[in-house]
C-alpha cells in the first residue's frame, strides 16, 4: 500500500483528527479507545468516559447491540434466492459495541449465535508506561 | 539411502566444492553379530518411501552460516558499496527473469503476474525474491531445495551438477498446492555449488479430478492430479523428454506443460548466467556474502520493528463457511503475542483436518501465506526474503486443518489459509496502532481493515474454439478490493492478498484464446461495500457465458457466502457475504440478437428483472465443475474490503459523491450513513445530517445493553446444534467436530470424513453435496 501524501510524522490526521481527549497519560490503543496509565483504565478517546480496568477486556465497559445482518447488509439481488449477499441470519450475528458516554461505535464483531465475544486487545501496561510515560526506547 | 548406510569404499566422498564430505565411518560388523542386530540394521537402513522430511517442513528458520558464508561475510564486511552493488544486481536478476517469463510462458497465471523468481543460498534459504510476484510461492521453494540438498548429503550416488534441472509441485514438500510448479537450478562457481535460482508459476491444469488445477471436488490426495516431489528432470540444461512426456500424459493441457517447463527453464537459466557474470566480475564471496548479508540484516531490522510494537496479546478470529462442498463453519482463531523482538501467532483450536475435503493446509503453506502480511501490507520496504520470519513463531494443532497430515487433500488450502492471513492481518493492526499513531518507530505503512481475501474468478475447463483442451483460471482472482485505511477509503479491485502486482488481464486477449464472452467484467457493484468512516473497496462483477465449443464447464472457488470471510475494524463493517449464480436453460446470444435493449449487464438488475427466459439460481462460492450449454450465464463478484471506523463519522460529501456515482443506494445513504441532502443540487444539509447522526447515537445508547448483561443472555456453552461447527468454542482444549457432542482434544484430533458426517447428520445441511450437473450433450468427435 502506498504511503499517504497527507501522512504526518505522528500520523495524527485521518481518524485521529477527531480525538477529543488530550491527556499524556492516555495512550491511544484504537481510534476510540485509550488506556489511562495513571488510573489503569480503558477510556473513550472521544468523550473521556472511563470504561473498564485496563487489565480486563475493554468490552466489559461498553454497550452491545445485537443486529440481524439483514439490517446492515441488505439483499442485493432481491430476497428470493438462497444466497443474496446478505449473511445468513441463522449463522451470523453482528455485535455493535458503543461507548456508553457518547454512543460512538467502537467495534463490530461478526459471530455465530452464542459464540463468546473475543478479548481482542490486551497490551502490556508496563511496556506502554515505560515507552510512553518514561520515554524508554 | 541414509547417511549411515555408506559403502566402505565410499567413505570419503568428494563434494562439488572439491572438499571432502563428512561421512559416517562404515559399520564395523562383528562376525558374532546376532541375527536380531542384523535384522534391525537391515530394516533401519531400508527406506521404503522418501517422504517429506518433517525437520525441513516444520522448521522455517535459516540455516547456520556455512564456512563459505563465514569467509564471504568477512570479505564483504569491509566494502559495503560493492556488497550493495552485488545485492542490487541480484535483485535486478530476479526482476529480469520474472519479466522474461511473463512474456514467454503460456499459463494465464504467468501472463498476469501469478509467478515469481528468486535466488537462494546454497543451503536453500530464500534470499532474493523478484520485486513483484507471489511471495509465498518463492518462500515455500526453500523446502524443496533443502530436500535436494539433504538427499545429496545422504546419498553418495546422488549428484548435483551444473546444468541439472530440478522441478516439483507437491505441497507436502513445500508449496501452496500442486497447480503451482517450480523449476530450480544450482549455480556453481567452477566446481563449487554457491546458490540456487528458482521460478514458480501458477500453471493451472495439473490432471486433477476437475480441470484447472484447483479441484474443490477432490476427496483424497490422489484426486488432486500430478504431484511431483523435488526431483531432477534434466541435465546439461536439457529437459528429459521422457519425463516431459510423462508429465504431459498426466494432465489435460499438454501444450501448456511443455511450453511452461521450457519457459521456467529459460528464466532460471538467465538467472544462473547473470549470477555467474556477477561472480566473474566481483568474485563468488561477494555473491555469497550479499545473499547472506541480506538475510541477516533483514532479520535484525525485523526484530527492531517488532520491538517497537507494544508487548501484549492481540486476537482476531475469522470463520470459513464452507469446505467448497459443504456449508459449515470452520473457526480460524489467531492470537498474536508480542514479546520484545519476537512474535508468536497461535492458531491452536482450529478445526480438525477434513479427511475427504481439499481445504486442508500444510503448516508450511500457512507460514508462507503469512509472509505477505509483513512484506505486502506492513513493511513492503523490507528486503523480500525469508529472514523476516526468523523472529516469528507459528503454532497450530498437528492434525488440524491448519496443520494437516500428508494423507488428506490440500489442493484448496487457500480456503483455510486465506482466512488465517486475514486474521493475522487485522490482529497485527490492533497490535501496531499505539506506535503507528504516535511516533511510528516500527515504520509501518498503514493501518487498515481486511483486504478481501478470496480468489473470486472463474475457473474453466473444456475445448477452445481452436480445438485445444484447456483447464485454467481467469485472472480476476488478482483484483481483490482493498480494506479501508486509517485516513482514507480502500481501493476498488486492488490486488490479490498474495500478489501485490498481479493483473486481471485483458478481456479481448482471453476471448481470443478461449470460447467465453465476458458480458460484464469491469463494473463495480452498488452497495457491495464494507461500510465505515472509511469504506472498504468494492469488488467487480464477472458475468460470463460461452460459445463455439463442444464442451465447456465452469468452477468457482471461495468461502464467505453465508458468513463474511473478512472483517471490519474499529467500528467499520465487514464485507457482505458473496454468492455466485447462474441462469440455466437460456441462450443469451439469442436475446442479444432479438432484444438487445432488454438485456441487463449488472448482476443485481439481471437477477431482479430476469430479462432472459431460464432458471435463475444462486450458489455458494464452492461450485464444482458444472457443464454449461452455449449461452447460459454464470456470474460472481469479488467481495468488499472491510470498513474502518464508525460509519456515522463518514464525510457526508463522500457519501453523496458515491450515491451520485451509483456506488451506494439511497437505502445505504439513509440507513447506514444517515446523510441529508438536497436532491436537486446534491448538496449536503450539514445541520440536518448532524442532527440525524446525533439521534442515531442517542438511539444506540437506548438500544445498547451493558456487556456483562448481554453476555449472560448471549453466550452458550457449546456451538449451536443446527450449524455444523468445527473448531473450539471457548476452550482450545475442546475442539468440536461438527456437533456439540463430537468433541476432540488437540492430542486426539482425528480427520473428519465429511461424506460420512453428512450421511449421519443430513439435518445440518440444506444444500446438496453437488450442484446439479446436467449431462453434457456435446458431440465430441474423435481426433
Amino acid at each position: 500500500m502506498a504511503q499517504s501524501e497527507s501522512e504526518s510524522e505522528t500520523n495524527a490526521d485521518g481518524i485521529e483528527a477527531d480525538v477529543g481527549v488530550e491527556d499524556e497519560a492516555v495512550v491511544p490503543v484504537t481510534p476510540y479507545l485509550g488506556i489511562d496509565l495513571d488510573a489503569e483504565q480503558w477510556v473513550c478517546r472521544r468523550c473521556a468516559e472511563t470504561l473498564e480496568d485496563a487489565t480486563e477486556n475493554f468490552k466489559h465497559g461498553l454497550l452491545v447491540n445485537e443486529r440481524d445482518p439483514e439490517e446492515i447488509h441488505r439483499p442485493l439481488i432481491g430476497d428470493e434466492y438462497q444466497y443474496t449477499y446478505t449473511p445468513d441470519s441463522d449463522w451470523c450475528r453482528i455485535l455493535e459495541y458503543y461507548c456508553p458516554g457518547c454512543g460512538v461505535q467502537v467495534e463490530t464483531e461478526y459471530l455465530p449465535p452464542g459464540h463468546p465475544p473475543e478479548n481482542e486487545i490486551q497490551p502490556d501496561l508496563d511496556w506502554l508506561r515505560n515507552r510512553y510515560l518514561e520515554g524508554e526506547e | 539411502m541414509n547417511e549411515n548406510d555408506t559403502d566402505p569404499t565410499d567413505s570419503e566422498r568428494t563434494e562439488p566444492d572439491g572438499g571432502v564430505a563428512e561421512t559416517t565411518p562404515p559399520s564395523e560388523k562383528s562376525s558374532e553379530q546376532s541375527l536380531e542386530e542384523e535384522m534391525t540394521e537391515f530394516l533401519e537402513g531400508e527406506e521404503m518411501f522418501e517422504g517429506p522430511d518433517l525437520d525441513i517442513m516444520e522448521d522455517h528458520s535459516m540455516e547456520p552460516r556455512t564456512d563459505l558464508e563465514e569467509a564471504a561475510m568477512e570479505e564483504v564486511a569491509n566494502d559495503d558499496v560493492t556488497r550493495m552493488i552485488v545485492q542490487n544486481r541480484l535483485q535486478a536478476t530476479a526482476n529480469e527473469a520474472r519479466e522474461m517469463v511473463m512474456h514467454i510462458a503460456s499459463s494465464p497465471g504467468a501472463k498476469w503476474g501469478d509467478l515469481i523468481n528468486g535466488i537462494f543460498t546454497r543451503e536453500g534459504d530464500m534470499a532474493v525474491a523478484s520485486s513483484s510476484g507471489v511471495l509465498l510461492f518463492i518462500a515455500l521453494q526453500s523446502q524443496p531445495i533443502k530436500h535436494i540438498m539433504k538427499k545429496w548429503r545422504e546419498d553418495p550416488d546422488y549428484e548435483i551438477n551444473e546444468g541439472d534441472i530440478f522441478h516439483h509441485n507437491d505441497a507436502r514438500y513445500g508449496n501452496v498446492h500442486n497447480t503451482d510448479q517450480s523449476t530450480f537450478l544450482p549455480i556453481f562457481d567452477d566446481d563449487e555449488l554457491i546458490a540456487w535460482a528458482s521460478c514458480v508459476i501458477h500453471e493451472g491444469e495439473n490432471g486433477s479430478t476437475e480441470p484447472g488445477g484447483m479441484p474443490g471436488d477432490a476427496e483424497s490426495p490422489y484426486d488432486e492430479g500430478l504431484k511431483v516431489q523435488p526431483m531432477k528432470i534434466g541435465t546439461d540444461y536439457e529437459l528429459d523428454e521422457e519425463l516431459l512426456t510423462f508429465f504431459q500424459n498426466s494432465v489435460r493441457d499438454k501444450k501448456l506443460v511443455k511450453n511452461d517447463h521450457r519457459a521456467r527453464l529459460a528464466s532460471t537459466r538467465r538467472m544462473v548466467e547473470r549470477v555467474e557474470d556477477a561472480v566473474d566480475q566481483y568474485g563468488s564471496k561477494y555473491v555469497v556474502g550479499a545473499l547472506r548479508h541480506s538475510l541477516e540484516s533483514t532479520e535484525a531490522e525485523m526484530r527492531n520493528r517488532i520491538e517497537s510494537i507494544p508487548d501484549g496479546t492481540y486476537r482476531q478470529t475469522t470463520f470459513a463457511d464452507n469446505t467448497l462442498k459443504d456449508d459449515c463453519l470452520i473457526k480460524v482463531p489467531c492470537e498474536i503475542t508480542i514479546d520484545g523482538d519476537e512474535l508468536t501467532a497461535d492458531y491452536r483450536g482450529s478445526a480438525p483436518e477434513f479427511d475427504d475435503r481439499a481445504n486442508n493446509t500444510i503448516l508450511s503453506s500457512l507460514k508462507g501465506m503469512l509472509i505477505p502480511v509483513f512484506l505486502n501490507f506492513i513493511w513492503p520496504d523490507l528486503p523480500r526474503n525469508q529472514a523476516i520470519f526468523e523472529p516469528v513463531s507459528i503454532e497450530a494443532d498437528r492434525g488440524s486443518t491448519l496443520h494437516c497430515t500428508r494423507e488428506v487433500p490440500n489442493a484448496q488450502s487457500m480456503m483455510t489459509f486465506f482466512p488465517s492471513f486475514s486474521a493475522m492481518e487485522q490482529g497485527m493492526m490492533k497490535a501496531m496502532y499505539p506506535d503507528f499513531v504516535q511516533d511510528n518507530e516500527s515504520e509501518a505503512t498503514d493501518i487498515h481493515a481486511n483486504q478481501w481475501n478470496m480468489i473470486n474468478g472463474w475457473t474453466y475447463g473444456g475445448f477452445t474454439q481452436h480445438d485445444d483442451f484447456v483447464g485454467n483460471i481467469v485472472t480476476d482472482i488478482n483484483t481483490m478490493p482493498g480494506g479501508a485505511r486509517w485516513n482514507r477509503d480502500g481501493l476498488h479491485s486492488q490486488a490479490a492478498v498474495f500478489c501485490a502486482m498481479g493483473d486481471m488481464g485483458e478481456t479481448e486477449h482471453y476471448e481470443e484464446e478461449y470460447p467465453f464472452v465476458a458480458l460484464t467484467r469491469t463494473r463495480l457493484m452498488k452497495d457491495l461495500q464494507g461500510f465505515g468512516r472509511y469504506r472498504g473497496g468494492h469488488g467487480h462483477q464477472q458475468v460470463f457465458t460461452h460459445k463455439d465449443t463442444p464442451a465447456w464447464a465452469w468452477l468457482a472457488t471461495g468461502i464467505g457466502s453465508r458468513f463474511p470471510s473478512v472483517n471490519g475494524l474499529y467500528g467499520g463493517y465487514a464485507s457482505p457475504s458473496i454468492p455466485c449464480g447462474r441462469i440455466k436453460g437460456t441462450n443469451v446470444f439469442d436475446e442479444m440478437d432479438e432484444n438487445p435493449e432488454e438485456l441487463e449487464y449488472d448482476i443485481s438488475e439481471l437477477m431482479k428483472k430476469k430479462p432472459l427466459d431460464g432458471e435463475y439460481s444462486t450458489w455458494d462460492l464452492g461450485l464444482q465443475q458444472e457443464f454449461a450449454e452455449e449461452g447460459e450465464v454464470y456470474w460472481l463478484s469479488h467481495g468488499a474490503g472491510g470498513g474502518l471506523g464508525d460509519p456515522l463519522e463518514r464525510d457526508p460529501e463522500s457519501v453523496i459523491e458515491e450515491y451520485d456515482d451509483e456506488l451506494i443506494s439511497e437505502w445505504v445513504l439513509e440507513n447506514i450513513y444517515h446523510v441529508s441532502f438536497d436532491e436537486e443540487t446534491m448538496l449536503v444539509d450539514e445541520e440536518e445530517t448532524e442532527e440525524r447522526r446525533a439521534e442515531q447515537r442517542e438511539q444506540r445508547l437506548e438500544e445498547g445493553v451493558p456487556f456483562d448483561e448481554f453476555v449472560d443472555d448471549w453466550e452458550t456453552e457449546t456451538p449451536p446444534e443446527d450449524i455444523p461447527f468445527f473448531g473450539h468454542w471457548n476452550d482450545k482444549e475442546e475442539i468440536y467436530a461438527g456437533t456439540p457432542e463430537a468433541v476432540m482434544t488437540p492430542e486426539t484430533l482425528q480427520p473428519v470424513p465429511m461424506n460420512l458426517f453428512r450421511a449421519q447428520n443430513p439435518h445440518l445441511f440444506d444444500t446438496p453435496i453437488y450442484p446439479p450437473k446436467p449431462e453434457c450433450k456435446a458431440d465430441i468427435e474423435d481426433d
